[in-house]
């Protein structure tokens, strides 16, 4: 035993604890090798507007993709006529899935390459966006990569306002989610994965609405590593009408508080992405209901109508990463022009939010029912 | 999907100082010694975009607060707060300071339901592991025996290279895991890897290390001899040599001596036993006999004392070790207190609790103790019958990159034949910075106070300050033999009860050295020196400047 100037604060028994290393082998990647051994599975129904443009993206990417898989779960319309006319695997379930997860993973299992992607079949991508995602792949630990998204028509009032927002959290918050390890999601409408790995989490769990979170955030709880990559950049159509955009905003909100009941233990135990998530919860629930309420309140007990330019207060402040990612692609008044879609979109998210809160966590009432809205 | 209200939530918030905090993280994980590719690029853009943002928030709040002024004439008096111009800046300070306050209640409370739910979950996991743990050790030896060898063989090369590519990834998850401190979950993987490649002896080497840190020291062993009969190496049969010496029964005979600057010399002799027990337990026995004297004061006359202790050490999960242990010292002495000396002999409870926690070989790190000890430095001390009964708590936290903050609290009770009791307080901190493979630098600062002064021997001064710059250092050779130093230099300065004040600072230095050696396969050599040169007294000093040399030389058995 020591005797130290300063008792007790230096060790004085050898500490002799080896942490486990081994040289990390580098076996030799390359992109188009990888490329090759990738499978993308296209879930469809009634796609047959869109699913042609969204194969031939996938062709003239500028690496050579080894299988492109359209899996026609149940159409009424000529989807798996127009995907075979383009040349690529069409798989028809006997009977419907009833979801995008049950089609992805009714694919899954003919997969036979190291790597899977999913993709929306309305979704088109950048010639070069599988060749950028891929990249990533390099890194053993990845278990997941997914890409910029940018709504591929900003003409009413939903997909403009869908437009800022994806401007907004994939310039700004999801970059800096990646830069800590931990992207809230990798989003469903265009993610690699790596396919053992997505095998062994059973594909696209259908037990909650927001499949895609629920794999990211299972990844993440067994060690695995999922990466954003900005410059890999998708377009899918997003929901042009109400009819469409509460379709899909019920599933998203529902999903999210689906996946947060059914990972909430887990999620304590994956750094950041706990305090990502915790934060969001507030915005969803609490902060969503004080900024639904609070400012009408206040408004109407002072009877000064200026306490709603607490609506609009932070646009400037949004606008920071919106047109740092708007100019580049030459979009900076199409955004400017787009602020206040978002203002409207951003308030019905709210609502949607907090309905769901109430609804899974109050009273009890889970929302299952997939329901089609992009 | 953005959860809830992009923007205006306290998630903005979060994310500015995510961002803002990035190039920090981005240094921390070069000083960490990442091997991922640099990311400063990205760190500083983000960091740039929540400048950008900050700004534009302020200038908002200019422009806003302008026209509220410009437009406070035409709304009506009483109106509100917004119609006060001059407020505007309150606002401004306190909406920024609820949203502050709302997102660190909201990180705090992840923090304690983290806590909460991790000590419930890891009692349920313990459980499990166990039987699972068992489950997969008796698959290992089928799959290694029969069928790994034939499906390797069957592999195409590019299968082959695609499994390389899998395993490293398994490997990167398991370290990723280590490094998170889920030491359990971590030895699943690894335990997964060796079941799927049994010769992969770089996987058995990794599952040895983890189970040993996890407290399992039969099954670490285990796994590293697998390791060595598939892959030989000087160094990991030294390292099989010295686990062994570790964890199986050990008989440690030990002798040694100390002697300091007043003239106080004691002579020690003991024999510590460790016998392990079924799962993570091991019973400890002692015992040691002292003889004390001093050439000045006591010339011809020695005083002695027996100790025997019996203890249970017990690592119930990986982070968390306890180890007890209670039994007397018998001393025979001459009191001084009645002027003259009378012999007399008397028993005295000792003990020692003391429970350890520790995340992971980089986290947070607590470790809590209470003990009883006979103070047996000097035959004055034994003579006087002084006993200290002492709590101590210190705790390791990680700051960033690879600087940790250490602070230790201590409040002991001493109690001597003649006098009442005193109290002692001792706070300290230290800031360490690890060396990765070799140990850490450390500056160190720490107070004592007692309450009273005392003549029954030992040292007490109203207070003592303390500055040290330390470094421990370790490292051990293919074969086994390992080196330990632990030094420090620093300035010590006190006050005594009879001065009005604290006297100057005067250097004071300290170097400690452990060496094992293994001489055969159940037998190593222990020795250490211990050489202390300064003014504070851990317990006993005369002088203005006491000196303090302590050696001492034992075999470990592990029959």
């Amino acid at each position: 035993m020591a005797t130290s100037l300063v008792e007790e604060v230096t060790t004085t028994e050898p500490h002799r604890e080896g942490v486990a290393r081994r040289p990390v082998a580098a076996p030799s990647f390359s992109v188009e090798r990888a490329a090759a051994a990738l499978t993308v599975i296209v879930p469809a129904y009634n796609e047959a507007a869109s699913i042609a443009d969204t194969i031939r993206s996938l062709q003239a990417q500028t690496v050579r993709v080894g299988r492109i898989v359209v899996v026609d779960d149940g159409s009424t319309d000529d989807t798996a006529r127009i995907a075979r006319e383009c040349g690529v695997t069409v798989l028809s379930p006997p009977r419907g899935t009833g979801s995008k997860a049950g089609a992805q993973n009714f694919a899954l299992e003919r997969v036979r390459t190291e790597y899977t992607m999913a993709i929306d079949a309305d979704t088109t991508l950048a010639p070069d966006a599988i060749e950028r995602l891929l990249r990533v792949f390099r890194e053993p630990d990845v278990a997941a990569a997914c890409g910029f998204v940018i709504p591929r028509h900003v003409r009413s009032i939903w997909e403009r306002g869908r437009y800022i927002e994806y401007l907004f959290a994939f310039t700004f918050y999801k970059q800096v989610q990646d830069f800590y390890d931990k992207p809230l999601i990798a989003s469903g409408c265009f993610s690699a994965y790596r396919t053992n790995i997505l095998r062994r989490h059973g594909g696209w769990n259908t037990r909650t609405l927001a499949e895609d979170m629920d794999l990211t955030w299972s990844f993440y709880q067994s060690g695995h590593r999922v990466r954003f990559v900005p410059e890999a950049v998708c377009y899918p159509i997003e929901p042009h009408d109400w009819n469409f955009t509460s379709k899909q905003l019920k599933r998203w909100s529902h999903g999210f508080v689906q996946n947060v009941s059914l990972h909430w233990r887990g999620l304590l135990d994956v750094p950041y992405l706990r305090s990502a998530v915790a934060v969001s919860v507030w915005d969803a629930t609490l902060a969503a209901a004080i900024y639904l309420m609070l400012l009408p309140v206040i408004a109407l007990v002072t009877g000064d109508p200026r306490w709603l330019l607490g609506y609009v207060l932070d646009l400037p402040v949004l606008l920071v990463p919106v047109l740092i990612g708007a100019v580049p692609r030459g979009e900076g008044m199409r955004a400017i022009a787009s602020m206040p879609a978002f203002v409207v979109l951003r308030t019905v998210n709210a609502i949607f939010f907090l309905r769901a809160a109430i609804a899974e966590w109050v009273l009890r009432r889970p929302f299952r029912t997939y329901e089609k809205g992009h | 999907m953005a959860a809830g209200i992009p923007g205006v939530g306290i998630g903005g918030l979060f994310y500015v100082l995510s961002a803002v905090a990035a190039p920090l993280r981005e240094l921390t994980r070069r000083a960490r010694g990442s091997t991922r590719d640099p990311l400063w690029a990205q760190a500083f853009r983000l960091c740039g975009m929540a400048v950008g943002i900050v700004i534009a928030m302020w200038l908002t709040g200019v422009v806003v607060g302008a026209l509220l002024q410009l437009t406070a004439g035409s709304v009506r008096p009483g109106a509100g707060p917004l119609g006060i111009g001059s407020a505007t800046s309150a606002w401004r300070i306190s909406a920024l300071a609820l949203s502050v306050g709302t997102l660190t209640m909201v990180l705090c409370a992840v923090q304690v339901a983290r806590l909460v739910v991790a000590s419930s979950r890891k009692r349920a996991a313990a459980r499990l592991e166990r039987s699972l743990v068992l489950a997969l050790l008796m698959a290992t030896g089928v799959s290694a025996t029969v069928t790994a060898p034939r499906s390797m063989r069957a592999q195409a090369p590019s299968r082959a290279v695609a499994a390389a590519t899998v395993r490293d990834g398994e490997f990167a998850r398991a370290r990723q895991l280590q490094r998170e401190g889920r030491t359990d979950a971590a030895i699943a993987v690894y335990e997964e890897l060796v079941r799927t490649d049994p010769r992969d002896a770089d996987a058995w080497q990794a599952l040895a290390e983890v189970r040993r840190r996890a407290g399992r020291p039969r099954e670490a062993i285990s796994a590293l001899e697998i390791a060595q009969g598939l892959n030989p190496t000087p160094r990991r049969g030294g390292q099989i040599d010295r686990w062994r010496h570790e964890s199986g029964a050990q008989f440690e005979p030990t002798g040694g001596m100390t002697r300091d600057s007043d003239r106080n010399t004691t002579q020690r002799g003991g024999l510590a036993i460790r016998l392990p027990l079924v799962g993570r337990a091991a019973v400890t026995a002692s015992a040691s006999a002292l003889r004390a004297t001093n050439s000045l004061e006591y010339t011809g006359q020695s005083v002695s004392a027996q100790t025997a202790t019996l203890g249970v050490l017990f690592r119930p999960r990986a982070a968390l070790s306890i180890e007890t242990s209670a039994g007397a010292s018998q001393v025979r002495a001459a009191s001084l207190s009645t002027g003259g000396t009378v012999a007399s002999t008397y028993n005295t409870p000792v003990g020692l609790a003391r429970m350890r926690w520790r995340s992971s070989a980089t986290g947070p790190s607590v470790d809590l103790r209470a003990t009883r000890v006979l103070i047996d430095a000097t035959p004055l001390l034994v003579a006087n019958r002084v006993v200290r009964t002492e709590g101590t708590a210190s705790a390791d936290v990680p700051l960033f990159a690879s600087l940790r903050a250490r602070a230790t609290g201590r409040r002991g009770y001493i109690n001597s034949a003649d006098e009442p009791e005193n109290t002692r307080t001792l706070l300290g901190a230290s800031l360490v910075r690890r060396l990765p493979g070799w140990g850490d630098i450390a500056l160190n600062a720490q107070r004592i106070r007692l309450a009273r002064p005392t003549t029954q021997g030992y040292f007490a001064p109203r207070e003592a300050q303390i500055a040290e710059l330390s470094s421990y250092l370790e490292r051990e050779s293919d074969s086994g033999i390992l080196l330990a130093i632990d030094a420090g230099v620093g300035m010590q300065r006190m006050q005594t009860f009879t001065a009005a004040a604290l006297s100057t600072w005067q250097p004071a230095a300290r170097l400690w050295t452990h060496l094992d050696v293994p001489l055969q396969r159940t037998i190593m050599l222990r020795a250490e020196v211990d050489v202390y040169d300064g003014g504070v007294a851990r317990e006993a000093a005369s002088a203005a400047h006491w000196r303090w040399i302590s050696a001492s030389l034992g075999v470990r058995l592990t029959p």
